[in-house]
């Protein structure tokens, strides 16, 4: 199965070191998509169907855990997996990201092993569940 | 204190351009020239303490570590144009490296704003950057590199 993930950051260095990481990970991608915030996100989701998100939490326009909270309330979106990715270490706040339904947590600084390892770690889970 | 603070934000720096850049940090052997056009990124965090966080380096230093992180030639376009915005990603995750540290429990939230940057041409600014009370200066593989940590 080819998947069609979503990078949201508002950092274009960022974008495309996640983006080369995910290209050169041996994953199977069907196409990798961007944004440079949250609201930038929703904007591309009402045109395109993705597999998985990977979502900075600082952000401009629109944090990452406001876009994950609407996300995950729309009936056309709840189902698709958002994994933060993110220099966020507060066990509190990543405690009010599993509560709303992020799916991960990649803390930066990661190598690309680790963002690897997690989204073929997540994707593998949500597509036992969807089997 | 001021000691502790500079270590910290020194192995965070460090921890940052070390897993995303590949670049080591050292104490510098010498005094470093200061660089012609330099660039000021910068970051506060509010939270069970307050602050702000300012790295200065070179355009030169800016440009090598883009393409270091982007997998690219230094001399590529895109390592030309996303040397500030490595320079502030790189700010971001050392922020992300300190706070914790700063922390008194893994409880604790910070707030942090968006990185700034500023560029400057001359080195009066860096020079007048690295005089300021705990500002650190690093040989990162052989450009200088300035960082400060500021608690209110």
């Amino acid at each position: 199965m080819a998947y069609k993930i979503l990078v949201v950051d508002d950092s274009a260095t960022m974008r495309a070191l996640i983006k080369r990481t995910l290209t050169m990970s041996g994953l199977e991608i069907e196409r990798l998509c961007e944004a440079g915030s949250g609201k930038q996100a929703l904007d591309l989701l009402t045109k395109e169907s993705v597999d998985l998100i990977l979502a900075d939490i600082n952000m401009p326009e629109m944090n990452g855990i406001e876009m994950a909270e609407q996300v995950l309330a729309n009936p056309a979106t709840c189902r698709i997996p958002v994994v933060v990715v993110s220099t966020e270490a507060s066990q509190t706040r990543i405690q009010e990201l599993k509560t709303i339904g992020v799916k991960g947590f990649i803390h930066k600084p990661f190598t690309p092993e680790q963002i690897r390892d997690a989204v073929v770690e997540i994707l593998g889970a949500c597509h036992a569940e969807h089997v | 204190m001021q000691n502790t603070c500079e270590s910290l934000l020194t192995e965070s720096l460090s921890e940052a351009l070390e897993t995303m850049a590949f670049i080591m940090v050292m104490p510098p052997a010498e005094e470093p020239a200061a660089p012609q056009e330099a660039v000021q990124v910068t970051m506060q965090f509010t939270g069970p303490k307050s602050g702000t966080v300012e790295l200065m380096a070179g355009k030169d230093f800016l440009i090598a570590m883009a393409a270091n992180v982007l997998g690219v030639d230094p001399g590529e376009e895109e390592a030309q144009a996303k040397g500030v915005d490595a320079f502030r990603e790189i700010l971001n995750t050392t922020c992300g490296v300190l706070l914790p540290k700063l922390a008194s429990s893994p409880a604790d939230v910070f707030n942090v704003t968006l990185p700034e940057d500023e560029s400057f041409v001359g080195p009066e600014h860096w020079h007048k950057f690295v005089s300021q009370e705990g500002a650190v200066v690093l040989d990162a593989d052989g450009s200088p590199l300035a960082c400060r940590l500021v608690i209110r």
